[in-house]
């Protein structure tokens, strides 16, 4: 059983495909997050991320979608499972309660 | 929901092509369809943002990005593979196998036989080979070991080429050259009598130095080797002599030091200080029996410790380790300038060298050889012959499988329908063939076992298995290289089949629709066109052999020893001014005898290299330099006995001899001699005279050419001088039918003349003919191996030719049905396989052509290559194919067309 830890490139993989809510496949993930944090961010990275959140069932994938632009090839489409809603929801209420921890400057 | 794809343009660029390529290589199938969209629709997204350029580097580094694990995991399959090795399958693989070689009883039996040929041929031949290559190996320090050889030059040209050199060579070396470490001498070798109690042992011996024993690896089993050959008229006797001898078992061999025999006439007795074991068969000296160099320097003089002009003496010289011999023979050329001075010293200009021990047996060419040489070239071939018989038989093997192929098509099917892959396929059957290839070795080698003794008596050489297992050439490395050979030829063999097996598709076959691959086919002729000019090479080799041997045979020598019986002259008899008489009444008294028609006496016989007078020069000519003849000394009766014509002048008169050689002035000449001399016929020389060493000779007469040694050698030039020996030989012409009754009454009168003396004879034809046995041996022994290759070969396209027809008895059904005629058909079968023993024979003739051209120029006197012994060969080759074809084709075409047509 792979732990749910996630790693920091992985959050914001996992973020993406939320973001893009169905329409989640690796070039779109990947424009997504360049579009969001601003740097540019490999494919395979991207996909290699994609492959462990699979691994880990945070994720779960079809294939379909094909369009010219990418002369007639399918997409694989990434959707978040229950799992995934979770370990995002963690995360954030983790992030939440450290930041209500910093003590307020007087 | 598909949009139309649209063609690329140049607004619409499509990325390079190459970094897709290097995706597929390493990517797994199943991700590659999406993440190269992935990478084109980024490619063009980014083409739109921020250009081509930018597109494309941004293109590379994902594509190079990609290289990570995950791209490498391939699909797991949905339904998994058990395990080839499960002991249920290789149960049932080897049941089948085994029933398969039941069912096909002929066709099994058929190709374990050329297996099991194949491999005893190749296990003997190879025993062989290991033998003669292992020579000298067993010393210790073997490879820094050399033997110093010498050419002699006059007048620019080469006339001596020998293992023989000057008595100072060696010492003199050792104190110019660090590089040796020790060195040792050698001289007189020979058969030696030794007597002891009256009784008389003959055995090879020679007198040798102290160092003998540290140069080289001989151990002692009693006595010091270090002082053993210090002493004058000291003497090691062999292991086999103080049995011979004394009766001596091995614990009373410390007794036997101090006791004494005597050597041939030699007065002094000479005192045993070493026992040794006996020489290994593999070395190239062999004797029984050593003495102290130190009694020569007794007996002969002073010189052959330290002379420059007369060489009668072996020199071996061990390097100090690590020391390169190639440069110190550089050096030697100046040291032949710094001691001979050109041919100041010796009358010649001398060169010396350093033969690897090594090579002292099987890579000798000298003269005046002093161990026992073999022919370097003849090993080789047998080790050719041994890799073509293994070779053949496996390409048979390899036929034979992939030809009944066919048959096991539907088994073949039937598994891949079950759920076989290729890989358990291929499994079964490599190992079908290595059962059947483990058995052949087996039996190989059980064979080669049982057959050991008629092989050593048929060569003569005592050959065991355990050369081939470690005690032989490379030692224990050989026996693992073997192995090597043989489990790669096995898998080798096995793996073609295998494969071909495996690859059927299995509806094609399970339909009926498969034929059999051209491609398939294009191997077999292949291996058929090798296997053929093998045969074709070793046919032509071995008929030239014969032709060799007849012609060695059969050729006019130039003179005639039928029926002359040779008798060794009284070693053991001291000379004295009676025993030219003495001699001479012992030959009257022969020729008393009824069936013996004329004895003569010689010092030496034909068919041994002779001794050499050099700087001979023509009086009257003014000739600058000598020149260098063979000699030989006979009496007056030798040319009538060997009927050797005196061509010019008359023959020796009795009055020529004297009991004191200085006295002796008169020689006869051969032909090739008086030309040396410059005279332009036989009658010009008669009379005239010539000098050697200060002493002026007459050429009374001139005889006639003849080979003094066997066709390898060339006719030299001979000068034969009246000298009388008593360690020479008497040659006896006799005629009659019961020799043995003559024999018993030379026997009688040679005892009764010579008393003391050991009787030994033999015939003159059969010993001259003993120079050949090496060549005999080889033609004997390489062409019951290359008739073996072809048989093997045979017996492959038997096989062949017996699947391929019965693969087509429908087809000639329907063609007698249709009106073809027996040889119609019969022409039609044999055409495919007897085009490719054609081709075969183009191909084998030019290989055949080389090899024989290589063994045939050890001979001076050889038969001409014509190219009717390759027709020959060719007929042979083609009959061969036929006779294994036809066996099976006639039979088919005389099927009647009924039985065949009739099922289905």
């Amino acid at each position: 059983m792979k732990g749910t830890y996630l790693g920091e490139f992985e959050e914001v993989v996992l973020l993406a495909v939320a973001i893009l809510a169905g329409d989640a496949y690796g070039a779109a993930i990947t424009h997504e997050i360049e579009q969001q944090m601003g740097r540019s961010v490999n494919l395979g990275a991207v996909h290699a991320a994609l492959h462990r959140l699979e691994e880990k069932g945070l994720l779960s994938s079809r294939l379909g979608g094909a369009t010219a632009e990418r002369g007639g090839r399918s997409k694989r489409f990434f959707t978040m499972t229950m799992a995934g809603t979770n370990a995002l929801d963690n995360i954030r209420e983790m992030r939440n309660r450290m930041w209500n921890a910093i003590p307020k400057p007087a | 929901m598909k949009e139309p794809i649209q063609p690329p343009n140049k607004q619409n660029p499509l990325p390079p092509r190459w970094p897709g390529r290097f995706l597929r290589l390493f990517c797994a199938p199943h991700l590659v369809e999406e993440l190269e969209g992935d990478l084109q629709e980024l490619f063009a997204q980014r083409l739109r943002m921020h250009g081509e350029q930018a597109a494309r580097t941004r293109y590379l580094r994902d594509v190079f990005g990609m290289v990570r694990p995950f791209a490498f995991k391939r699909e797991v399959s949905k339904y998994p593979q058990p395990s080839a090795f499960q002991s249920a399958m290789i149960r049932n693989y080897f049941k089948i196998a085994l029933r398969n070689m039941w069912k096909n009883k002929g066709f099994s039996a058929l190709n374990i036989t050329g297996l099991v040929t194949g491999i005893t041929a190749c296990l003997m031949i190879l025993q062989y080979v290991s033998f003669e290559l292992s020579f000298d190996r067993f010393h210790h320090d073997f490879d820094r070991i050399y033997r110093i050889t010498n050419d002699r030059f006059q007048q620019g040209k080469l006339i001596q080429h020998g293992t023989i050199t000057y008595p100072a060579v060696a010492p003199t070396m050792a104190k110019d050259f660090n590089e040796i470490e020790t060195y040792t001498t050698l001289a007189n070798p020979g058969t030696f009598s030794l007597q002891k109690d009256r009784r008389i042992f003959e055995e090879k011996g020679a007198y040798t130095d102290e160092r003998f024993l540290s140069v080289f690896t001989f151990p002692l089993l009693a006595g010091d080797r270090a002082t053993a050959l210090k002493a004058p008229h000291s003497i090691i006797i062999s292991e086999t002599n103080a049995k011979r001898i004394f009766n001596a078992g091995p614990d009373q061999y410390a007794n036997l030091i101090g006791k004494t025999v005597k050597v041939d006439v030699d007065t002094e007795p000479y005192q045993i200080t070493g026992i040794m074991k006996d020489f290994p068969a593999t070395s190239h000296l062999q004797f029984g029996a050593l003495m102290s160099f130190e009694t020569l320097a007794l007996t002969w003089g002073e010189w052959i410790k330290n002379s420059w002009e007369s060489s009668d003496v072996w020199h071996y010289a061990k390097l100090r380790p690590g020391t390169d011999a190639a440069s110190l023979e550089k050096k030697l050329p100046a040291f032949s300038q710094r001691h001979f001075r050109g041919d100041k010293v010796s009358g010649s200009v001398e060169q010396f060298f350093l033969q690897p021990l090594s090579k002292a047996h099987l890579f000798s060419d000298y003269e005046y050889e002093i161990g026992n040489v073999n022919n370097g070239k003849a090993v080789w071939t047998m080790l050719i012959i041994a890799a073509f018989i293994l070779l053949i038989a496996w390409i048979n093997y390899i036929n034979l499988a992939t030809a009944r192929s066919l048959e096991r098509a539907r088994e073949v099917g039937v598994r891949k329908v079950a759920g076989a892959t290729s890989g358990q396929l291929i499994g079964q059957f490599l190992s079908e063939s290595v059962v059947l290839n483990a058995l052949a070795l087996v039996l190989g080698i059980v064979l080669a076992l049982i057959f050991q003794p008629v092989l050593n008596k048929a060569i003569d050489k005592p050959l065991s298995f355990a050369l081939l297992t470690g005690a032989g050439f490379g030692g224990p490395k050989l026996a693992l290289m073997l192995s090597g050979v043989f489990v790669s030829g096995i898998l080798l063999s096995g793996f073609y089949p295998a494969f071909a097996l495996s690859s059927f598709k299995a509806v094609q076959v399970l339909k009926g629709s498969f034929k059999r691959s051209a491609k398939g086919a294009w191997v077999r002729q292949s291996l058929v066109i090798f296997q053929y000019t093998a045969s074709m090479v070793l046919i032509v080799g071995t008929f030239i052999v014969f032709k060799q041997l007849k012609f060695m045979r059969e050729e006019k020598l130039g003179f005639n020893m039928d029926q002359v019986l040779v008798i060794r002259g009284p070693q053991l008899t001291l000379w004295d001014s009676t025993s030219i008489d003495r001699i001479n009444s012992f030959k009257t008294e022969l020729e008393r005898i009824p069936s013996v028609q004329i004895a003569s006496a010689s010092g030496s016989l034909f068919g041994n290299r002779l001794s050499r007078s050099f700087n001979i020069r023509r009086v009257g000519a003014n000739q600058e330099k000598g020149v260098t003849f063979s000699r030989m000394p006979v009496d007056a009766d030798f040319f009538e006995t060997y009927k050797i014509p005196v061509v010019a002048g008359r023959n020796f008169l009795p009055t020529d001899s004297n009991p004191d050689s200085r006295k002796v002035t008169t020689a006869i000449l051969n032909e090739s001699a008086i030309k040396l001399l410059g005279f332009a016929n036989a009658g010009e020389a008669a009379g005239q005279k010539f000098v050697v060493n200060g002493k002026e000779w007459e050429i009374v007469g001139v005889v006639s050419d003849f080979h003094q040694q066997s066709l390898k050698s060339n006719i030299e030039p001979i000068v034969f001088a009246p000298f009388y020996t008593l360690a020479g030989f008497f040659s006896i012409k006799i005629n009659t039918a019961d020799p043995a009754n003559t024999i018993a009454g030379i026997r009688e009168k040679y005892n009764a003349f010579f008393p003391g003396n050991n009787f030994d004879y033999f015939f003159m034809d059969q010993r001259f003919n003993e120079q050949y046995k090496d060549d005999q041996t080889f033609g004997k022994v390489s062409s019951f191996f290359s008739f073996l290759a072809v048989l093997i070969a045979s017996l492959g396209i038997f096989g062949l030719s017996s699947y391929t027809i019965s693969q087509r008895t429908k087809e000639i059904g329907v063609r007698k049905v249709l009106g073809a005629t027996t040889s119609g058909i019969v022409a039609l079968l044999s055409k495919d396989f007897l085009k490719l023993v054609l081709f075969a024979i183009g191909i084998g003739a030019p290989i055949a052509w080389y090899g024989v051209n290589q063994w045939l120029s050890d001979f001076a006197y050889r038969i001409d290559i014509e190219w009717w012994m390759f027709a020959i060969a060719a007929a042979v080759s083609l009959l061969i194919a036929f006779a294994s074809v036809s066996f099976q084709s006639v039979r088919a075409a005389l099927m009647s067309p009924v039985k065949s047509l009739r099922s289905e």
